[in-house]
């Protein structure tokens, strides 16, 4: 174990600061790092380079990437699970816990798996546990247990993030020398640019690919401050594009929240992963990628290790090479896969001049691990004789510390995400990306463009100009200037292999470190007939952990297409889709926000203890009085506005405003009703059909004057008419206006034998007997002072009179009632009341007693629809229908009390047939047969005739077909 | 997620507006044959390539026209319905002018 | 619903105007009828105009006008407004059928950022636009501030909604 503070001195060392320690623990043993860390540096510079254990074969693993690009460095901070240790800055007290172990990270009881791993190869679930029957329910729990990333701590607090959306003209994601470049040509040509960096600085591979600046710490707040003075720029760092949606919508998560960003032009520098090489143990704690050796240097001032292998397949392994030997590491050799001559000769030189052996055509066939600290501390390297073939024997070397520069793969996510498509170049053994939505760019080593290299040394400046000129080609389109800048062209030396991939007979070649699969898993799917990359990827799992394929994607298809004996041009790789990084749900949900509406009485509702439901987005009064007496209190209800009066609150009710010459034209096309006849001053009911002649909405239609009708709906269906009529219309062109008044008014229905004694004390000056003011009139006259609507219309089927006032005076008009009726014991009656009351009559409701297929004909409506009369909507699959016969028939029924509980649902049977179901069902007096009404054959619907129910569990019950109404079969009562 | 260039409203995203139904002319319901009628409601051209949509910009109740590629999903054009009627209706008088 | 008492901190604070006086029209003949009478309307759809009799008019259709006035009580003159009696003028039902909410302070900007979906500056809200959208799932009409929008906004929605975009935006000004 090292001392923490011994780091290596500046200018190493970009995040941290030496001057600062910082107390934390893993594992409940104590440490020290420096502010600035990571956790996973300042553990690696603690010397503790393991930091979880492997999905399946529970084998010890440390970071790859030291970038969060791998899922090896994913830990529980502080009771949160998945944690990616490599890229959580350090904090005073942090405590921090390995996953996936039984035991703990050194001595997890569940090492044992690794040896077992013949026994598991890739799908092994798929292809046992079933026999003997059962076994699976055995197995499952176990198998549940022993798997997983981390645990979900039960009590953990409810989090809220909002969310935020900003705009730009260009957004570029990735702030490294191409997307810099790229973002400062755009600003100072007039865009507004927003540029993403996933990391806590820019300078992407600067900041540790940097042998070639004197003082990089220097050149990265350079960077910054240009990045920040400039005005058009709004740089957001340690923020991570999730996502790309349709018209450059990004999906990025920054400070724990979500911001929506939408731009006109999406620009993604967002890089490449280095990726690692195949050979077996090519997972143990110590063989770590060439750049994450660079990053421990450079942004942490670390030591990587005393003792150094480096493997490549192109010039970032030599240049690592140098950086580690500068950092102190004695370098063993460099293991150079490609053949002699390949290698850039200005750096072989420096290696050379360094000291450091140098050996082309090789490659590492196994790495080996101490048999007490589970980590590197040899490997084994061969001459190459045949592509993915090593010879018989080579030699050992002892390291602690092994480099991979494996070749890259663009991060090509986002841009796949938005259907661009990947292409493999079988010459360059490299991926590149085309097929780009309109409006997205690339710069950067995303588009292939890496810079080149002089006298050894790395040059961004042919980079930054094709960037400069990519931004200019958006630029032009959003014609913010003319003519872009001149094309450069900026062609790359080759960083891949065409088969870094070495199969051991003793396995653990790790293709997918996340879901510890190995060259004979692959090779296994595809035996077993999974030959699409898609299919081998959902029966091994391959790419589908918390990596998400970044360094598994290329072997994988290097390897299913050789297996298939296909291009990996055809083979490809599997489709990405968002998110690229992890997001967690609260951070998607942003703050709980369902839209509630309210009339204008609710508060009064309250005040009345009123027991309020849900009807669509609306809250209204089921029944007033606690919800433990809930019949008791509705009969009551039922019972006062049969022999009294009561008031109910239907401002819910929808309403239209129909006004101009063509008003009746508009009505008549719309409603199924012949409605030309209906006088000013009167009302009438009406129904609405849709084009194939079935119900949809129904209510009441009243001439209000000459060009002017006020049309009331139902609760949930008037916003859909409205928008129906007012599509008709936009095709029509009738001269008329639509208003939705719906919220505009207020309603309240006062009914009973004693609501004209109630009405005539709140409109002394308005006549209300039953000659002037008729069933069915409606009449413009001020109540309790406030000017309204007045309709008798007969819902309940009692005397009753409907008030429409302007909703602002709504309680005021609620409480005027009240105290008018207070001497005739007026009381409030709610939804569940009014069903019944309304039942009674045999009244149907729309969506209720209808459905998607209802034809007027099954609900007694028939009467209302009359196609001959001229065109409405709907009309003539009114007649077809008419004309073919309709099969089934609403009918009401009554069931003796005592005989059964029935309920909404329920189905009527015939024999063995379901032949309907009940629609609507209660009981309105205490008591009191139960009534109902259900849709039966029409052969067998005749009052007198036996109704077969079925209830949900299966009990038969039979009730008897009656005439609707139940009640005052003459309407006598509500037309007094 | 995508946007429609609302004519009256400018560029707005898509969940602002509620789709339409593609444009299409109804059939003389007092003379058409019932196979004309039944093939109106329940067959559709399913057109790969550009069709004609209503589409309503549910804040401000605007409803208007969208040309739309089906295979591309790309929104081509959006005009006011007036438009579309007023050269409707010139084609149609175009086309009878002929006989 | 308490009125007239303004919640939340010098950064953010909500106040409901839903009592305040305002009209809408809609019609062909509005623009005549309204022009008659002197009354100065904005050339394009979803534009205003502070009119110097107090009050501001919005242009909320092709010919749909609306005007919601300054003050508690009148707040400008609102008679050429409720005494259209032309052929083709349909007065509109806003003093009822919306609520109207005003927001203000420091962090509007932000807060415009964490609420709208749209482009602000596209949308014309730094000139004299404003626009019909929606926040928190309604329907709504946003208004920049006499000020300007990094001074505040003004929501009208659905008068139902009241309540609901109230604890809304109470909600964000707690947060601040």
């Amino acid at each position: 174990m090292t001392d923490s503070l011994d780091r290596l001195s500046a200018p190493a060392g970009l995040l941290i600061d030496r001057s600062r320690t910082v107390n934390f623990d893993f594992e409940g043993r104590r440490h020290q790092g420096l502010s600035g860390d990571s956790l996973a540096s300042a553990l690696y510079a603690s010397g503790e380079r393991a930091l979880s254990r492997s999905f399946k074969y529970h084998r010890r693993r440390g970071a790859l990437s030291m970038a969060g690009q791998d899922a090896n460095t994913l830990v529980s901070v502080n009771g949160e699970p998945n944690v990616l240790a490599d890229m959580i800055p350090l904090s005073e007290g942090l405590s921090a816990r390995a996953q996936n172990t039984w035991g703990g990270l050194r001595f997890d009881a569940l090492a044992v798996m690794n040896l077992l791993g013949g026994l598991l190869p890739a799908g092994f679930y798929y292809r046992a546990f079933y026999r003997p029957r059962g076994i699976w329910q055995f197995w499952e729990p176990v198998i549940r247990a022993m798997a997983g990333l981390g645990v979900l701590p039960n009590r953990a607090p409810h989090a809220l993030s909002e969310k935020r959306h900003l705009h730009a003209d260009v957004v570029v994601v990735g702030a490294g020398p191409a997307g810099i470049s790229a973002a400062l040509t755009a600003a100072r040509h007039g865009a507004s640019v927003i540029l993403i960096d996933e990391n806590r600085r820019v300078g992407g591979s600067l900041t540790y690919d940097n042998a070639h600046l004197k003082d990089p710490a220097q050149r990265i707040a350079e960077l910054e401050e240009t990045l920040r003075s400039e005005p058009g720029i709004t740089l957001l760092v340690d923020s991570v594009c999730t996502g790309w949606f349709a018209d450059h919508l990004l999906s990025v998560i920054s400070a724990g929240s979500l911001i929506k960003i939408r731009a006109r032009r999406c620009i993604l520098a967002t890089g490449s992963f280095q990726q690692h090489l195949v050979f077996r143990n090519n997972d143990l704690p110590g063989v770590i990628l060439a750049s994450a050796a660079q990053r421990l240097i450079s942004l942490y001032g670390i030591r990587p290790g005393r003792r150094a292998v480096v493997a490549t397949v192109n010039d970032e392994g030599l240049q690592c090479a140098l950086d580690l030997q500068r950092a102190g590491t004695e370098v063993q050799v460099v293991v150079d896969l490609r053949t002699v001559g390949l290698a850039d000769s200005a750096l072989q030189e420096k290696l050379f001049q360094a000291g450091i052996r140098y050996e082309a055509e090789s490659a590492i066939n196994e790495a080996r691990a101490g048999s007490r600290s589970g980590e590197l501390i040899a490997v084994d390297i061969r001459r190459i004789i045949a592509a993915g073939e090593l010879a018989a024997a080579g030699e050992i070397i002892y390291c602690d510390l092994l480099c991979m520069a494996g070749g890259t793969m663009p991060a090509y996510q986002l841009a796949c995400q938005g259907g661009a498509r990947l292409r493999y170049a079988e010459e360059s053994a490299e991926f590149s990306i085309e097929n780009l939505p309109l409006g997205m760019y690339l710069v950067g080593a995303v588009r292939g463009v890496r810079g080149e290299r002089v006298s050894g040394e790395w040059s961004g400046i042919g980079l930054e100009q094709d960037a400069a000129h990519v931004a200019s080609l958006a630029l032009q389109s959003l014609g913010l200037i003319d003519e872009p800048s001149v094309a450069v062209s900026a062609a790359s030396a080759p960083v891949n292999h065409a088969w870094p991939i070495f199969a051991h007979g003793g396995g653990k070649e790790f293709v997918d470190l996340d879901e510890d699969l190995q060259v004979a898993d692959i090779q296994g799917s595809v035996d077993l007939g999974y030959r699409d990359v898609q299919l081998v990827k959902r029966f091994s799992t391959v790419g589908m952990g918390p990596s998400q394929g970044r360094h598994a994607s290329l072997p994988t298809a290097l390897l299913v297409a050789r297996a298939t004996d296909r291009l990996v041009d055809e083979t490809g790789v599997t489709t990405a889709r968002p998110p690229f990084a992890a997001e967690k749900l609260s951070v998607l949900a942003g703050p709980p926000r369902h839209p509630v509406r309210h009339t204008s009485l609710h508060q009064r509702h309250l005040n009345m203890g009123a027991t309020m439901m849900p009807a669509g987005a609306w809250q209204r009064p089921a029944f007033y009085g606690s919800p433990d007496r809930r019949t008791a209190l509705i009969q009551s209800e039922v019972a006062q506005v049969r022999t009294g009066v009561g008031a109910i609150d239907i401002s819910t009710l929808g309403g239209l405003e129909i006004r101009g010459p063509d008003s009746c034209e508009l009505l008549a096309h719309i409603y199924a009703n012949p409605l030309r006849s209906l006088a000013v001053g009167r009302a009438r009911y009406v129904i609405a059909l849709n084009e194939m002649g079935f119900v949809i909405d129904d209510g009441v239609a009243c001439r209000t004057a000459e060009n002017n009708y006020y049309v009331t709906a139902t609760t949930t269906g008037v916003d859909r008419l409205y928008r129906e009529i007012t599509r008709w219309n936009a095709q029509w062109r009738l001269d008329v206006d639509v208003v939705n008044v719906s919220s505009a008014f207020s309603a309240v229905n006062v009914a009973g034998p004693a609501s004209r004694r109630v009405m005539a004390a709140l409109c002394p000056d308005l006549a209300l007997d039953r000659n002037d003011f008729p069933f069915m009139a409606c009449v413009n006259a001020p109540v309790a002072g406030i000017a309204a609507r007045i309709v008798r219309v007969g819902f309940v089927g009692e005397l009753g009179f409907e008030i429409h006032i302007p909703s602002s005076r709504g309680a005021e008009l609620w409480d005027s009632v009240f105290k008018a009726g207070r001497d005739h014991g007026i009381v409030p009656f709610g939804v569940e009341a009014q069903r019944l009351l309304r039942l009674e009559k045999g009244h149907v409701i729309v969506g209720q007693d209808t459905d998607g297929a209802t034809h007027p004909d099954e609900v007694g409506l028939s009467w209302a629809a009359k196609p001959e009369r001229g065109f409405f909507v709907g009309g003539r699959s009114v007649a077809m229908h008419r004309a073919k016969g309709i099969g089934r028939k609403l009918v009401g029924f009554r069931l003796k009390p005592g005989a059964g509980q029935i309920a909404e649902g329920d189905l009527v049977m015939s024999g063995g047939d379901i032949v309907g179901h009940v629609t609507s069902c209660g009981a309105p007096l205490a008591g009191g047969d139960t009534i109902g009404l259900a849709y039966t054959a029409d052969t067998q619907a005749m009052a007198g005739d036996l109704l077969r129910l079925r209830a949900l569990d299966g009990t038969l019950l039979t009730a008897t077909i009656a005439d609707t109404p139940f009640y005052d079969h003459a309407g006598e009562r509500q037309e007094v | 997620m995508k946007q429609i260039l609302c004519p009256m409203n400018g560029l707005r995203d898509i969940d602002e507006f509620v789709y339409g139904g593609v444009v299409r002319d109804m059939p003389d319901t007092a003379h058409c044959s019932d196979e004309d009628w039944s093939e109106y409601l329940f067959l559709m051209d399913n057109t790969a390539g550009l069709v004609r949509e209503w589409w309503l910009h549910s804040p401000s109740g605007y409803w208007f026209i969208a040309e739309r590629d089906t295979v591309s999903d790309v929104i081509s054009a959006t005009f006011d319905p007036s438009l579309f009627f007023t050269w409707a209706a010139a084609e149609h008088t175009q086309a009878n002018s002929d006989d | 619903m308490v009125m007239n008492k303004k919640t939340g901190s010098s950064d953010f604070c909500v106040i409901n105007l839903s009592h305040r006086p305002r009209f809408g029209v809609r019609g062909r003949g509005v623009s005549a009828a309204l022009s008659d009478r002197r009354v100065p309307l904005p050339n394009h759809v979803n534009t205003w105009l502070r009119l110097s009799s107090g009050g501001i008019t919005l242009r909320t259709g092709n010919h749909e006008y609306w005007w919601l006035s300054d003050a508690e009580q009148s707040g400008g003159d609102s008679t050429a407004w409720r005494n259209l009696s032309e052929p083709d003028c349909y007065p509109l039902f806003c003093r009822d059928s919306h609520c109207w909410w005003r927001c203000s302070g420091a962090a509007s900007l932000d807060v415009f950022g964490q609420l709208f979906t749209i482009d602000p500056q596209r949308a014309g809200l730094f000139a004299n636009g404003f626009a019909q959208t929606q926040v928190a799932h309604i329907n709504a009409i946003v208004v920049p501030a006499e000020g300007g929008l990094a001074m505040g906004f003004d929501i009208l929605c659905d008068s139902s909604y009241e309540e609901y975009i109230g604890g809304v935006l109470n909600e964000m000004a707690a947060e601040r």
